[in-house]
């Protein structure tokens, strides 16, 4: 090695441990806190998954895309509903190739159930902002996961309870035939059996009914005997579903519906043929927190529609991570210690008052009730009823 | 369960069936004349539903939207049919099933770009918004003018074939295309005519079936399968049999669902199976040699 080489080295060398000495003595800036989003982008549930970013951005934007001194940033992968592997391969690539701090999202029950497992074997912290999949938080559940919606029986158990009390004993149900319809026609038997009620007659029909007459026909006939309908609907069948409803003159007919099937989102499609539907929701754009004026406000002058459940499940998910990142000053080293914080938050969102139970890390839901009625000529939800404190009983024996 | 809600579902069944049959008569139109499978159909649906949604909510009427609509989606039919598929008609119908699928693809996401993934509905006209009582129950007026528009439509579409100058061009088409060549039927008009008049069909399906089953996406996928199912019931590349290809499988469908729901979802499939057992090439389809 020549002379000079051997000098050069040296010089190399100095420059470095001079830059190191240096940089010690100042705390280095704590890096980004990348977020991985897992949402449907295409596909039926697609429009749900847009409504979720828009909020969760707009939360973001509203505090600068810090918290806890982190620097928020966010890596957006499809959920590819309905098939789940997409979304575990999603996940996997977040965990594994991005290197994301934390996980959220996730739309679809089905994508849900097959995430839990990975959930548990990467030890990366989740949050759930839509999907109800009960096991999930119950015989499934996982330190990581925190679910910050609702499990599909905390809706339906709460509804069951205030039908039976309300609007009669005999209940005709009506569902799509698939997991999700079955479970929550499970949770409503959950609470309307013990006040009480019976259901009388079964009915359901396949996702992606074209035309309900039949099945109309046969709840008409149904009610003969029967004091109210209970119904679970979802997305083009919800619409289908209410406006044949008053297409076949069963506008006047007691009906009680889980809320997603006029919730905001819908309302402005089905138009007047829901009023007069009674509807049990975590979320509905009308209710009057100050939180919340000021949440629609922002978010109809923003993207010029009122935000429906899953905007505002997604802006409080948004919060959540924020304020835990903020308690532990953007320390997330300690997994254990974060995840212990995450249990406490609470906060005042547009759903109300958050908080989780931390013995499943699911929420503990405000359900509200609410009627849709004509309001001289634009047809709204208002709140009639609402029912606290339902938390989901967990793994029951 | 009794006569009065039997033949209330009989009426169902029937509305449903008119609704298919709009679909499926422009499909078997152009696989019988021109022995392309158009799989991009439903798409065409899709797109002349959307149309017919915007009309309706630019100009609030419904009948406009039913003009436009169809008018609008075989011009775009027109359009396809010269420059994607004309190309492909000597390669073999595996390629055009690949061409005509690929082609529902981008239509349909070029729908989903243009009018968003919000579930629609079309609003029914205010002239026919009503239901009239029948023993007991009710029955909306709309499904009335569905199935009578339906039945006109056969008739008008049977007098059209069977009747006039471009009916008989079509027919000779079909039976023999170099015969009819050499008559001096210019055929790839007819042919380009005939592919734009059933996409024209699908899209008058779409605005006629808005009121009752709206428009979303995936749509387009779901009418294509119960639209082939209809054409294969029916015999492909035969009228009478996509007409009574509807009725079999709309009648089963609404009665499948009612009496026995636990097989809805197979029972459609069965009676094509059934009928594919014992006339292998459809209700009216002639025997393929």
């Amino acid at each position: 090695m020549s002379y000079r080489f051997r000098w050069l080295s040296a010089l190399l060398m100095a420059v470095v441990l001079v830059g190191l000495a240096a940089s010690a003595g100042r705390p280095a800036p704590m890096p980004d806190y990348k977020l991985g989003v897992l949402l449907p982008y295409s596909g039926v549930f697609a429009r749900l998954g847009e409504s979720m970013t828009q909020a969760t951005e707009m939360y973001f934007d509203s505090i600068g895309w810090t918290a806890g001194g982190r620097k928020i940033t966010l890596i957006k992968e499809d959920e590819g509903v309905p098939a789940t592997d997409v979304a575990v391969r999603k996940f996997r690539k977040f965990v594994e190739q991005d290197r994301v701090d934390m996980i959220t999202g996730v739309v679809s029950s089905g994508s849900l159930a097959a995430l839990v497992d990975p959930i548990r074997e990467a030890k990366t912290i989740t949050v759930i902002s839509n999907a109800g999949f009960d096991g999930a938080t119950r015989e499934k559940k996982s330190p990581w996961l925190f679910r910050t919606s609702f499990s599909n029986w905390q809706i339906g158990a709460a509804q069951g309870e205030w039908a039976a009390k309300n609007l009669g004993k005999r209940a005709v149900t009506l569902h799509a035939d698939y997991q999700v319809g079955y479970d929550n026609v499970k949770a409503f038997a959950d609470t309307f059996e013990p006040a009480g009620g019976r259901i009388v007659e079964k009915i359901f029909y396949p996702l992606g009914t074209p035309d309900f007459a039949p099945y109309l026909a046969r709840v008409k006939l149904a009610m003969q005997n029967a004091d109210v309908v209970y119904c679970f609907a979802a997305g083009a069948d919800a619409v289908r579903l209410v406006r044949q409803w008053r297409d076949f003159g069963l506008t006047g007919t007691p009906i009680t519906c889980n809320g997603f099937m006029i919730g905001d989102d819908i309302l402005p499609v089905v138009g007047d043929a829901a009023v007069g539907m009674k509807g049990a929701l975590a979320y509905i754009s009308t209710l009057g927190y100050p939180e919340n004026r000021k949440f629609v406000a922002e978010f109809k002058q923003k993207f010029n529609r009122t935000p429906d459940v899953y905007a505002a499940q997604a802006y409080e998910t948004a919060i959540f991570i924020a304020e835990a990142l903020k308690k532990v000053n953007g320390d997330t080293h300690d997994q254990k210690h974060l995840m212990d914080v995450m249990k406490t938050i609470t906060f005042k969102g547009p759903r109300g008052t958050f908080k989780l139970d931390p013995q499943t890390q699911n929420i503990i839901l405000t359900v509200y009730i609410f009627e849709i009625v004509q309001e001289g000529s634009s047809v709204v939800p208002r709140v009639s009823k609402v029912l606290t404190n339902w938390k989901d009983p967990g793994v029951t024996k | 369960m009794d006569l009065s809600f039997l033949s209330l579902q009989f009426l169902n069944g029937m509305a449903f069936a008119m609704t298919l049959f709009l679909v499926a008569v422009g499909l078997t139109l152009i696989f019988g004349l021109m022995d392309v499978l158009n799989l991009a159909h439903g798409a065409f649906y899709l797109v002349g539903a959307y149309i017919g949604l915007t009309v309706l909510k630019v100009t609030g009427n419904f009948w406009l939207a039913l003009i436009i609509a169809p008018n609008a989606v075989a011009a775009l039919g027109y359009l396809v049919e010269v420059l994607v598929i004309r190309p492909v008609y000597a390669r073999g119908h595996l390629d055009q099933v690949l061409l005509t699928l690929g082609l529902a693809y981008i239509l349909a996401d070029l729908a989903r770009g243009i009018w968003g993934a919000q579930e629609e509905a079309l609003a029914t006209p205010v002239l026919l918004a009503g239901s009239v009582a029948m023993a007991g129950l009710r029955f909306p007026l709309y499904r009335f003018f569905v199935i009578a528009f339906g039945i006109a439509a056969a008739v008008a579409l049977w007098v059209l074939i069977e009747r006039t100058r471009w009916g008989a061009m079509i027919r000779a088409g079909v039976s023999n295309r170099t015969m009819a060549r050499n008559l001096g039927i210019d055929i790839g008009k007819v042919f380009a005519h005939t592919f734009a008049f059933g996409c024209g069909l699908a899209a008058l399906g779409g605005v006629v079936a808005g009121p009752i089953i709206g428009v979303a996406p995936g749509l387009d996928a779901e009418i294509l399968m119960l639209a082939l199912i209809v054409v294969v019931t029916g015999g492909l590349g035969s009228l009478p049999g996509s007409f009574w290809g509807s009725i079999l499988i709309g009648q089963a469908d609404t009665f499948g669902k009612t009496l026995f729901p636990q097989f809805s979802l197979f029972l459609i499939f069965g009676v094509m199976a059934l009928v594919l057992l014992y006339r292998p090439s459809g209700l009216l389809g002639k025997p393929q040699l």
